[in-house]
């Protein structure tokens, strides 16, 4: 990382362990992301990198069982420090699932507004403001402004998937995590998503999981390939694709094993 | 606009950046020598470090297009021939280095003879590059058949200018050097011309997929 960069890290994670029971499935990971960059994290099935994801905004502790070790960093601040509310942690850090699951029994309107409300924000001007700058920042606004009141579950699945980009936009995190966001989508609205990602990290830094090698190359900046649990190895993206340091990076992306 | 045309477009200017900076190379390479200006051979030197850099910018600008973007069908044509037009204009800038050599060489003596066809050739080569650059910009067909049309008869001059010279290298041995000179000049030149043809056919391969090459023979 040049010095530029290390002034600009915004998210870091330092030596993250993660535990199913007595399964370790995250074994000592540091990764930082750099503000206004996209970080695609790579590997194969069960390497880790999903545990990963969601031990940056503290969901992992969600499932029973589980257990974390290490410190994630946002913004000089460590998350998992006692007496840091989790609900907060995840207003700044964001994130957007492989299925898109907006709240079925909520408007397209109300889900992006969703998060707002719990932020105790009722200003129903305020709202709509909010509600229509983040409907526009997801590149959804144009597609669904004459029917805001309509069910958000009555949109395509990749009208689904940015309406929940929305949503999590909505409360201006600095960082957006994204659980294989276009893994459940045709590619047509995949190629939207990717599109808008590579426009959203002006405004968000965004990491992002990802099954499909050649998104990860064509929209993220770093990219971090992780296997059994292991970060394997962590750069720019075009290195870890054109000359990647590491033999198992290489055999990986190249399709030798995976 | 998908974020790959963006991609596609910043690496078009920058080839075309490049092949303007090659354009003017031969330019005064060639001004150098018909005006006897040895000033202007410096500045061949100098556009051909700007050149260099600009070569290796442009392969690791494909690599990483092509490691990234998995381009398809016309994005991978266009691709593919910016990797082969970009060995070319590299080329051809070193021959307008040696255009400088051979002309530094020969205007250290006494004018040999008063040069007729070079001059000719020199402004048909000027041409065929611009041609194949404008091809390139704009995609152009009927720009890149123009050039293919120009390289025979370069080719003949080239041929007439060698014919010529030996007459006069073979009136007395003093004059064998500068003749000599005079001579790699426009074998120089010729291989300048044949560069841009190599252009020309690539951007005729980046627009349709068509492989004219050695004159289309038939490919599996």
């Amino acid at each position: 990382m040049t010095s530029s960069e290390n002034s600009n890290v915004i998210l870091e994670a330092d030596k993250i362990h993660a535990w199913f029971g007595s399964h370790e499935a995250v074994k000592g990971v540091s990764l930082s992301a750099v503000m206004g960059t996209v970080t695609a994290l790579i590997g194969p099935s069960g390497c880790g990198k999903s545990t990963f994801i969601r031990t940056l905004n503290r969901l992992h502790e969600e499932i029973p069982h589980t257990r974390v070790e290490g410190q994630v960093i946002l913004e000089g601040k460590n998350i998992y420090e006692r007496g840091v509310d989790p609900v907060g942690v995840r207003r700044k850090i964001g994130m957007v699932f492989q299925k898109p699951n907006p709240f079925p029994s909520m408007s397209i309107f109300e889900n992006v507004a969703a998060g707002l409300r719990l932020a105790g924000i009722s200003k129903r001007s305020l709202l709509a403001e909010v509600v229509e700058q983040s409907l526009k920042q997801a590149a959804l606004f144009e597609e669904v402004k004459d029917k805001l009141k309509a069910p958000g579950t009555s949109l395509s699945g990749g009208q689904q998937q940015r309406l929940c980009i929305a949503r999590a936009l909505a409360v201006k995190p600095p960082v957006l995590l994204m659980d294989e966001p276009t893994s459940a989508l045709d590619p047509i609205s995949t190629a939207k998503i990717e599109e808008l990602v590579m426009e959203l990290k002006k405004d968000v830094t965004v990491v992002m999981v990802t099954h499909n090698m050649q998104q990860a190359a064509r929209i993220s900046d770093k990219t971090a390939f992780f296997l059994m649990g292991e970060l394997i190895e962590w750069g720019d993206t075009s290195q870890v694709f054109t000359t990647p340091k590491v033999e198992k990076t290489e055999q990986y992306i190249t399709g030798r094993f995976g | 606009m998908r974020h790959l045309d963006a991609e596609l477009s910043q690496l078009k200017e920058k080839l075309l950046a490049m092949g303007g900076a090659v354009e003017k190379s031969v330019e005064h390479a060639t001004q150098a020598l018909l005006l006897r200006d040895l000033s202007r051979f410096k500045e061949v030197y100098a556009l051909e470090a700007e050149i260099n850099r600009s070569h290796v910018e442009v392969d690791n600008a494909c690599v990483n297009l092509l490691a990234r973007q998995s381009p398809m069908a016309a994005d991978l044509r266009l691709i593919i021939a910016v990797i082969k037009i970009n060995a070319d204009l590299e080329r051809m800038g070193d021959q307008a280095v040696n255009i400088s050599h051979n002309g530094e060489y020969y205007l250290a003596w006494p004018e040999l003879k008063p040069l007729v066809d070079i001059p000719i050739m020199a402004e048909r080569v000027r041409v065929m590059v611009r041609a194949a650059l404008d091809a390139f910009v704009k995609l152009d067909e009927k720009q890149a058949q123009l050039v293919l049309e120009c390289d025979d008869e370069v080719d003949q001059l080239k041929q007439k200018i060698f014919l010529d010279l030996l007459g006069v290298m073979k009136q007395s041995p003093e004059n064998v050097e500068r003749g000599l000179n005079l001579i790699l000049v426009a074998r120089n030149l010729e291989r300048i011309g044949d560069h841009a043809t190599n252009i020309a056919e690539d951007v005729i391969f980046a627009l349709n997929g068509v492989d004219i090459r050695h004159r289309g023979i038939a490919r599996p």
